[in-house]
């Protein structure tokens, strides 16, 4: 079986501590498949080569396109997969020739920018189900809480829940590597541990308050978690709240505004429901939630699903036998406007200029259930026309108006 | 102060044992409410005292009041019932909540209701200054379909404070955004507010076991059933004008002339009224009233003090108000608004201005198929101007008007009875006879202007147009221009116009084409 080669390009700019984890998992995930090379300040490690064609290019963070512009360019030929970790500008791509497939981590919309949602792979960070660590004490001596910053909430979130937790019994732990710097600022009760002890030190605490993939990370061993991050406070989570809190991927309460205030009554509130009763059944629900939407096995799977179909797609897309065999089907963005008895191809709101009667009766025909070859048959077109219709369809490939089925 | 040409909006007020606190601030906020498209819904808590409260509303004719008594409201603390009865009750689409006792510091209204404009799926809150310290809350404006969405306040609440943060996180749940202006204020004065718990200790008397059913809610829709209820009396309607007679012989008493045809027309109820303002025109005046009168229910007529015989000699069956004015100036605005003010005081579901000089061509008339339709507010019509004869019209002649074509004139004549309106142009002259554009249609109606007929008239005209507006020469000149086209006027076979290319806007590129 032919050896396959990718090359993973990311650059760290802009990314947020997720984004980075994720592509730690990635690497993890494709190398153990693949030969997998690395290129960027994403990686420590660099194994790029010049020299090498690659069956797939995956590019995290937009701003390699313009960092690694000549790189890029010298694989012109090569697929691309790209990952949108983030909301930011980063998680932004226009269409472009080679580009195959997203991988869309956080509701990125993209389908606006010219990227049809059938290209789309949308994905939550994967979990691993460990265990079961849930436990109850209504009185403890100590309450053990374990606290996950995002780095945006100094001010507000992190004095609020500081303020309450110094008028309690809580041993509070803050796991981040960037608050190692704020050590000496902070009182006796909070101790700052690095985020590679994450799993050990959720396995001790009585609560986790943590947002985005932290806290489905806390979930998932079955720790109660209060929803505190870069949108305000979410509340503890429970089976009745989860769908409106997992609609915000946890980043905080649903509806709210990036750095919202967060009242501080309300904290104490949230945070003392765990000690009112014993909840583990609750958790043991969401848990079994968290499994189903983030489950490792379904975002392994999916992923490997869609590189091999990209490599597949983009093989026979090079291939003049294969490519006659190719379903066009028209994306959800495609779309034709008439004005003044004439025909315009548009997608949102480009428009790609006058297209005539027979094309478009011709592309209406393109559902995914037939091929080029058979669209040409059907039409009653000889081998040279049928070529000049793979032509167009390229062209209209290029830009996501037309998708290929194998 | 700013205006919007259809505000569109209903501001509801819960009303509990307060007329004196809201006529003191009344007095200085009637003006915001006087604006075109605002109706104001009282909400009251109890029957008594609801004579004093009618006899005050009815000094206010031009703003488009609804009193509902809803007995199951009793809490000043907690108003939340009282505004759901107000949105329940609201007929605008979009809803204002406030508090009665408040003054406007900035022109709240005007300011969120042209932001949610730009802003859909938001809705938008202002700060109440009280004392020293400025309060995010109380004043919510959304569309009422938001409100309807949530199923409005919780009713189950003791605080007013609690209902209002309630319902705020219900809507951010249900994707409706928060739009918070602190630049826009109003204001409690301190001694309105003595029956209230101060504010800034509200927050701390929150139970905390009700925190966070408060602030995170997780039902959307706290009432299910969001309907019109049982205990909802509605006492006073504008749509149903109980003042009406009085309050328009009030008003008309402050002309130097009028007639009313009988006291029932306040009572009756009109699909279409015809609006005629008039100076001069004895020579015309009987033919417009004859050709109105067979397409119109209802005649309202005011004369801008004529010098010749007008006013007298005119009568039809239709006519319900006639009117003459003191004639200060030649204010055409002017003249319009105060017809339409008289027609705010009638029962109608359409008005259409029509000119002394003009009248309907019987062959193209379908103002009652416009009517009929649901998704039309504003109609225009075409005109056709009269020369030489009877029967010929000119082709050639200049018209501002971007839909005017082949010599019809188009104008925007007919529109919706959307409660007391005002014709906001800035031009005394020559504006939109119509006090708001919205959902518009071009209809198939033809009127027919004898004003340019003979070469005296318009020699009056152009020298009556050049003496009250020097601005528009050109136009002016046109009408005394010497090579004109003429045409049988039963020749004009239909009014087809080519209104989708003027409305379409193509932005297309024309660039490269695929498969040629």
């Amino acid at each position: 079986m032919k050896q396959i080669y990718i090359l993973y390009v990311g650059m760290n700019t802009g990314l947020d501590i997720w984004s980075k984890e994720l592509s730690a998992y990635l690497v993890k995930l494709l190398s153990a498949r693949c030969q997998l090379h690395l290129l960027g300040d994403l990686f420590s490690k660099q194994s790029y080569q010049q020299e090498k064609s690659y069956d797939l290019v995956i590019v995290q963070n937009s701003l390699c396109f313009i960092h690694y512009k000549e790189h890029l360019s010298r694989l012109s030929k090569s697929p691309v997969f790209f990952i949108a970790a983030t909301n930011n500008l980063n998680g932004y791509i226009a269409p472009f020739k080679n580009l195959f497939g997203v991988l869309n981590m956080k509701d990125v919309e993209l389908s606006a920018f010219g990227i049809p949602e059938e290209i789309q792979l949308r994905l939550n960070y994967p979990v691993e189900k460990v265990s079961n660590y849930y436990f109850y004490e209504q009185q403890p001596e100590f309450c053990r809480i374990v606290y996950c910053p995002t780095g945006n909430t100094i001010q507000e979130s992190d004095l609020k829940l500081l303020t309450f937790l110094q008028k309690t019994n809580a041993l509070l732990t803050i796991v981040s590597d960037e608050y190692q710097c704020l050590k000496k600022a902070l009182p006796p009760f909070v101790t700052i541990v690095p985020r590679s002890s994450w799993l050990s030190i959720y396995k001790k605490a009585h609560l986790v308050v943590a947002s985005g993939f932290d806290a489905i990370r806390a979930m998932a061993l079955c720790k109660p978690c209060v929803i505190l991050g870069d949108y305000g406070l979410g509340g503890i989570v429970t089976p009745a709240n989860y769908d409106h809190l997992q609609s915000v991927s946890f980043r905080g309460r649903k509806g709210a505004c990036f750095r919202e205030m967060v009242p501080l009554d309300l904290l104490e509130v949230e945070i003392r429901k765990y000690f009112a009763s014993d909840a583990e059944e609750a958790s043991l629900e969401i848990q079994k939630k968290v499994m189903t939407d983030y489950g490792k096995s379904n975002f392994d799977k999916k992923v490997l699903e869609k590189t091999e179909r990209i490599i597949n797609l983009s093989v026979s897309i090079k291939s003049r036998s294969k490519r006659l065999l190719l379903k066009p089907c028209l994306s959800s963005l495609f779309a034709v406007e008439e004005s003044n008895g004439k025909q315009y191809l548009m997608r949102g709101q480009g428009c790609f200029g006058e297209i005539d009667m027979e094309m478009v009766n011709l592309l209406k025909q393109c559902d995914g259930t037939l091929s080029v070859q058979g669209l040409a048959e059907r039409n009653g077109y000889n081998k040279e026309e049928a070529g000049i219709l793979w032509s167009n369809l390229y062209e209209l490939w290029k830009e996501k108006l037309i998708l290929f089925a194998l | 102060m700013k205006q919007l040409q259809d505000f569109d909006l209903s501001i509801v007020m819960p009303f509990h044992k307060q007329l004196d606190e809201f006529k003191r601030v009344f007095l200085t906020n009637a003006k915001y409410y006087e604006r075109n498209g605002i109706e104001v819904v009282i909400v009251a808590g109890e029957l008594s005292g609801q004579e004093e409260l009618l006899d005050y509303i009815r000094t206010y004719p031009f703003i488009n009041w609804k009193i509902v008594v809803n007995t199951q409201y009793h809490s000043q603390q907690n108003p939340a019932k009282a505004f759901n009865t107000g949105i329940r009750q609201a007929t605008k689409q979009y809803v204002l909540i406030m508090n009665p006792e408040l003054e406007f510091y900035t022109d709240m209204i005007y300011q969120l209701r042209e932001k949610l404009d730009s802003y859909p799926e938001h809705y938008a809150i202002c700060q109440v200054r009280y004392m020293d310290k400025l309060l995010p809350y109380e004043n919510i404006m959304a569309k009422k379909e938001y409100f309807e969405k949530v199923g409005g306040y919780s009713e189950h609440y003791t605080e007013w404070e609690e209902e209002n943060n309630n319902i705020c996180r219900r809507l951010e749940l249900a994707g409706i955004h928060r739009l918070l202006f602190p630049e826009i204020e109003l204001n409690l004065r301190e001694n309105s507010s003595q029956q209230t718990v101060s504010k800034n200790k509200q927050q701390a008397r929150i139970p905390n076991e009700l925190l966070s059913e408060m602030l995170l809610p997780v039902d959307i829709k706290i009432n299910k059933s969001f309907k019109i209820t049982d205990y909802d009396t509605v006492i006073y309607d504008w749509k149903e004008h109980p003042f009406a007679k009085q309050q328009c012989q009030d008003y008309l008493s402050t002309l130097k002339q009028f007639d009313i045809s009988s006291d029932e027309i306040f009572e009756k109820s009109y699909p279409l009224i015809a609006l005629i303002p008039t100076y001069n025109e004895s020579e015309r005046i009987t033919d417009c009233l004859r050709s109105v009168e067979k397409y119109c229910d209802g005649i309202i007529l005011l004369d801008d003090d004529s010098t010749d015989d007008t006013y007298r000699i005119a009568q039809s069956d239709k006519l319900l108000i006639k009117a003459k004015k003191v004639r200060t100036e030649f204010n055409d605005k002017q003249n319009r608004n105060m017809l339409l003010d008289i027609a705010s005081f009638f029962k109608a579901e359409w008005f259409i201005f029509i000119d002394a000089d003009e009248r309907f061509d019987d062959r193209f008339v379908d103002l009652r198929e416009v009517m009929k339709n649901p998704d039309v507010d504003t109609a225009g019509i075409w005109i056709a101007n009269l020369w030489d004869s009877m029967e010929t019209y000119r082709t050639n002649m200049l018209d501002s008007h971007p839909l005017s074509q082949n010599g019809l004139w188009f104008r925007w004549r007919m529109f919706r009875n959307k409660g007391h309106m005002q014709i906001l142009s800035e031009n005394k002259l020559h504006f939109d006879s119509v006090p708001y554009l919205e959902n518009r249609h071009i209809s198939q109606t033809l009127l027919l202007h004898t004003g340019y007929l003979t070469l005296n008239k318009r020699n009056q005209k152009f020298s009556f147009y050049m003496n009250e507006d020097k601005q528009n020469k050109p136009y002016y000149n046109d009408i005394l221009f010497k090579t004109i086209k003429i045409q049988d006027l039963n020749t004009l076979a239909s009014l087809k116009h080519e209104k989708d290319s003027y409305l379409k806007k193509n932005n297309h590129q024309k660039s490269h084409l695929y498969l040629k």
